[in-house]
């Protein structure tokens, strides 16, 4: 029987051999088989699934050999390239709304695949492209072919994406990172048609990702990557009963796990109340026609001093935008909202300054939330200097100094520029920053969605021993909900601006009140491949049920 | 897209009515008196101030504004003070051929400009694309009137092809008029055509970058396939401002070929009314300049959401 990809003792550097990014890989997919590549980024877990259609970046030096579907990649013709792309092979991204071209239809972009391998006919190739978005689940694929991408949602534009890979009904699809960019929810149906794509049509399956809760979920098999090597490989269920490897040991001890939280003394008394929001509302106003946008309805909660709570929700439930609005960045239009007692939509200039003063803010993505002209110290002495809360230039330093020791990064890295830094690294730079005026709350907009898990697992372990240390209290915005039981104390459930559930952490993650809770945590995926096939059943039916409100 | 229309137009409005008031005070900025100028330096005061009277010039100067304006709102911009005919129909006349050699000029710029820019794109790097980028920096940097005369000079002068200056209207006489035109044409589009082969060539390579590029290449279109369908388009936007922006500079600011050249166009047209203070045809021409300035970017806001789905789609986001 012939192996739909097999790729043998691949190297890949860059720079005349300078940068080593891929080392000696073999790799074996098997007919009808899901094979999970994993490791963190710049692993080289990428380059390897790419390199199946010849999809090298600029400048890479490849040796070894790739033999897909019996054809030798490395060494086919531009001609034969085209026919093997997409026929033999197929590839679905991880960005669904980059991966599609705005400008064009859906239809017409399926279309040009098929139109690449001899598919004349416009008019069989728009049926065609209709037949594919039913099978992936679009609903009304008739009117839906004519639809540009930003008239999709983030998983439908992922299932045009994965009906692209299908028109041909290749040999092998390779998923780079598929549901990376999609909520949770979105994610256990993308993953649900990948698995379809593999038993009804039998199409053999490399799937990349960092994620090991989709492993467990979707992988018959696993091949661990570490600084461009595969440390290991095993059956799914073996990686998960024993990982052999050092590197997978520490990957799987990362994880932070749904209901594993250590439960919070809950200490805190609600005496001294930090935030204070009662009826929340904020409303985007209309412009010329546009509807008006509520972003946020009748949200009320609190937080009190030492607390940490924790908001989870999907994209669009409004979660940043509570979060800017503690800072003033959103507008409060309705109900109120007090920072230390004192309203939001009453306060301006100075007294805003003043309240600000005393709350720190991490932002989501560290890469662009710094000045890359700014060095590690001018970014961290920052808000010392705009709030004018030291008097002398030795101060500032020194207590800049002790911020970078607090969030546990050599001193000499303060001349540095963010730009190189690594992102856990970034991220500890933010979070410094946003301590230096020693504040009573910190805001946390998602910190660690950019980080590797293990990376992940070290900058929340600092954050909670920083809060335990310091005694401040912080709202903490997160999509994972493992993250947010880990961390706080109370965790609130938004959905489209309404706030579900709120409750401890393990409360609501032991006994959810609200259906779309428990759909919330049964649609992440657990790396423990027993417990996966249990749930699967579960997720699907609700899913296809529809949640109610 | 309705609504879309008529937003980018009604920005428009503020912009010409700042441009009026500009344009108006002009003539009353500028030292010496227009009926001293029309009259010249020999006449006397009585007579002076007798045309002062019924050119206007004693009425308030807010009133000679709002008179003004509602004139030009009805197409009437005055009468020049030495054409002896309406500024409307001075522009008329004067607006043909700078219209047909700004039209010509950009067809030029075009044809060379838009494949150039793409194949150097497709092939960065290569010999073709460094010989690109040395014909745009030369392009660039050579001076038109000296363009033009080393042009004169190989064509009208040694080959004899065409003639060296003047005018004939193309429409009349074709062949001849076309004949006349092709040498300002070629050495006003030079910069223009290197102008737009830089930017076709940098958003090309920016949209050859992209992820769905990759797509679907990844799916077996080929690269000649993925250049000019999948692209282009895309990189349709920044070229388009480049393009209208250039064609408004074309239609204003064609002076120096049109006096090399000896166009009759509007150029030759204001250059004229600036030496003789006439003012009428200069606030004329000065506003005739911007509508036509803010037509094309009002054009090239249009284009946009005929290119871009997303611009057009603003107004109701379908989710």
């Amino acid at each position: 029987m012939t192996m739909p990809l097999v790729i043998e003792n691949l190297n890949i550097s860059f720079g005349q051999g300078a940068i080593e990014a891929v080392r000696d890989v073999s790799l074996e997919l098997r007919p009808g088989e899901i094979l999970a590549l994993v490791g963190e980024s710049g692993s080289g877990k990428s380059l390897t699934a790419r390199s199946a259609l010849k999809m090298f970046p600029e400048g890479a030096i490849v040796d070894g050999r790739i033999n897909l579907t019996g054809e030798n990649v490395l060494a086919a013709s531009p001609k034969n390239l085209e026919r093997i792309r997409g026929k033999a092979a197929a590839m679905v991204f991880q960005e669904p709304s980059t991966a599609l071209n705005p400008v064009f239809t859906i239809g017409w972009q399926i279309g040009e695949g098929l139109r690449a391998h001899g598919m004349g006919d416009m008019r069989k190739r728009r049926a065609r492209a209709i037949e594919l978005l039913r099978e992936v689940g679009i609903p009304d694929p008739e009117t839906r072919v004519d639809y540009y991408p930003h008239q999709l949602s983030g998983g439908q534009k992922q299932r045009v994406v994965i009906a692209m890979a299908l028109a041909l009904r290749p040999a092998v699809i390779i998923a780079d990172e598929p549901t990376t960019a999609l909520d949770v929810t979105v994610q256990a149906g993308i993953l649900n048609l990948l698995r379809r794509c593999r038993d009804e049509i039998g199409t053999s399956i490399l799937i990349i990702t960092h994620n090991l809760g989709v492993v467990a979920e979707l992988a018959d098999r696993v091949a661990v990557m570490y600084q461009g090597r595969i440390v290991e490989e095993a059956s799914s269920a073996a990686l998960f009963a024993s990982p052999q490897a050092e590197y997978t040991r520490r990957l799987l001890a990362a994880v932070p796990r749904l209901g594993e939280g250590t439960p919070k003394e809950d200490a805190t008394n609600r005496e001294g109340l930090v935030l204070e929001t009662n009826q929340l509302e904020i409303t985007y106003p209309g412009r010329f026609g546009r509807t008006l946008v509520h972003a946020i309805r009748g949200v009320s909660f609190d937080i009190a001093a030492g607390e940490v709570l924790g908001l989870v929700g999907e994209s669009g439930s409004g979660k940043s935008t509570i979060g800017r609005a503690v800072v003033g960045l959103s507008p409060v239009t309705g109900g109120a909202m007090r920072l230390f007692g004192t309203d939001l939509r009453h306060v301006k200039g100075e007294r805003l300054r003043e309240l600000r003063r005393r709350v720190g803010f991490i932002f989501q993505d560290p890469a662009s939330s710094f000045n890359r002209f700014m060095t590690v110290f001018d970014c961290i002495a920052e808000p010392l200097r705009v709030h004018r809360a030291l008097s002398s230039a030795s101060a500032v330093k020194s207590r800049v100094l002790e911020l970078l020791d607090q969030v546990q990064l050599p001193r000499d890295m303060s001349g540095r520029y963010p730009g190189e830094l690594s992102g856990g690294q970034r991220q500890r730079v933010g979070l410094a920053r946003a301590l230096a005026l020693n504040p009573e709350f910190i805001v946390a907009d998602e910190p660690t969605s950019a980080l590797d898990v293990s990376i992940q697992a070290k900058v929340l372990d600092l954050f909670k021993s920083l809060q335990k240390e310091l005694g401040f209290a912080a709202l903490f915005i997160s999509h994972d909900l493992a993250v947010v039981e880990e961390i706080s104390h109370r965790v609130g459930v938004l959905r489209h601006g309404e706030l579900l559930e709120l409750g401890s952490a393990r409360e609501v993650m032991s006994t959810p009140h609200h259906d779309y809770t428990r759909l919330l945590i049964n649609s992440v995926p657990v790396p423990d491949p027993a417990i996966q096939a249990s749930k699967r059943a579960d997720v699907q039916s609700m899913l296809s049920l529809g949640v109610p409100s | 897209m309705f609504t879309y229309t008529l937003r980018r137009a009604g920005a428009l409005i503020p912009v010409l009515l700042v441009v009026s008031i500009v344009v108006f005070s002009l003539g009353w900025l500028a030292p010496g008196d227009p009926a001293r100028i029309v009259l010249g330096p020999e006449a006397l005061e009585a007579d002076v101030q007798k045309l002062r009277d019924s050119m206007g010039l004693n009425e308030p100067l807010w009133h000679r504004y709002l008179e003004w304006m509602s004139h030009a709102f009805r197409g009437d911009l005055g009468t020049s003070y030495f054409l002896n005919m309406p500024v409307s129909t001075a522009i008329g006349q004067h607006f043909g051929p700078t219209m047909q050699l700004a039209v010509l000029t950009i067809v030029y710029a075009l044809v060379i400009s838009v494949p150039l820019g793409t194949l150097a794109a497709r092939w960065r790097g290569s010999a073709f694309d460094q010989g690109i980028a040395g014909f745009t920096l030369i392009g660039l940097t050579f001076p038109s009137f000296v363009l033009s005369l080393l042009l004169v000079i190989i064509f009208s002068v040694w080959l004899r092809w065409l003639p060296v200056a003047g005018y004939r209207d193309p429409f009349s006489d074709p062949w001849n008029g076309l004949r006349y035109l092709i040498l300002p044409a070629l050495s006003l589009g030079t910069i223009y055509a290197a102008l737009i082969t830089r930017t076709v060539r940098a958003s090309v390579l920016d949209v050859l970058k992209s992820e769905y590029v990759d797509a679907a290449r990844s799916r077996g279109v080929s690269e000649n396939r993925l250049l000019f369908a999948h692209a282009l388009r895309n990189a349709g936007l920044p070229i388009i401002t480049m393009i209208g922006l250039s064609f408004a500079s074309l239609l204003s600011g064609a002076v120096v070929a049109e006096s090399i050249f000896n166009i009759p166009g509007i150029g030759s047209l204001l250059v004229n009314a600036i030496e003789r203070r006439d003012y009428p045809v200069l606030q004329g021409v000065v506003l005739f300049l911007t509508i036509i300035y803010l037509g094309l970017n009002l054009l090239v806001d249009l284009l946009y959401g005929v290119i871009d789905p997303r611009v057009r789609l603003t107004d109701s986001v379908v989710k």
